[in-house]
């Protein structure tokens, strides 16, 4: 992994156009600035790592279910009264 | 093992093709999918890929669950979807933009949870998509459909296709 080390207002880029700059720390927290293209994904890492897996699984799940379930689902997918 | 039906002929009625514009997360592989309706299965779609025959997701319109549900867009969001309307799409019932929640439907056992976290956000006026994940939301991932439900009831499956 590379390491660099940064001050508060100094940036890095990545590839061309994504530029990644620090903006503050308080604490164990850092405040970090990112500005990419809009096709680029920037997503906190916890997150993406839950969206992802559930995801895969619900691709995998669909892939093993019966479709012709879909209408007993239907009855679940309303709100509670 | 028995052979699954053919998902379009069961489930009639295809949209228009979606782009997903940096896929679904995990499934970048794929991008191009359509919105499969069929009367029986309402309120719930399939999500089905158009490069995989056998990738397709069950989705369904969380507001069936959540009347609040609240999904905004970021600038970013707004750009890739190449919307032009309000951010706060879901207030304002923008015609043209849909929301979709992906199911998880476990059999044995039977479980179902809907990703609230993660939707799917449909432009039908340019065919973009986009799964946004909601960061600043406290909704769950496996937002659970089965709680004190008994399992499904065979009575409650799809008929078989008429002959054509």
């Amino acid at each position: 992994m590379l390491v660099l080390g940064r001050k508060i207002d100094e940036s890095f880029i990545i590839g061309d156009d994504i530029i990644v700059t620090i903006l503050g720390v308080e604490g164990d927290r850092v405040k970090v600035g990112i500005q990419a293209p809009s096709h680029i994904r920037v997503l906190r890492q916890e997150l993406y790592d839950t969206i992802k897996e559930e995801n895969l699984r619900a691709a995998k799940l669909s892939a093993q279910t019966n479709q012709t379930l879909l209408p007993s689902l239907r009855h679940l997918f309303q709100e509670e009264e | 093992m028995v052979q699954q039906p053919d998902l379009t002929t069961i489930l009639g009625q295809e949209s228009q093709p979606i782009e997903f514009v940096t896929g679904l997360i995990g499934l970048e592989e794929w991008r191009q999918f359509v919105l499969i309706t069929h009367p029986a299965g309402e309120p719930l779609r399939l999500l089905q890929s158009l490069d995989n025959p056998r990738l397709s997701l069950i989705v369904g319109d969380p507001r069936q669950i959540i009347s609040d549900y609240q999904a905004s867009l970021t600038e970013a969001d707004i750009q890739k979807l190449r919307y032009e309307g309000d951010p706060r799409f879901l207030e304002s019932d923008e015609p043209d933009m849909a929301v979709y929640c992906i199911l998880s439907v476990e059999e044995e056992p039977f479980n179902v949870t809907v990703n609230l976290l993660g939707p799917v956000i449909i432009n039908w006026k340019t065919g973009l998509a986009l799964q946004i994940v909601l960061t600043d939301a406290d909704y769950s991932s496996r937002y659970p459909l089965t709680s004190s439900l008994p399992a499904h009831s065979s009575s409650n499956r799809l008929p078989e296709k008429e002959g054509e």
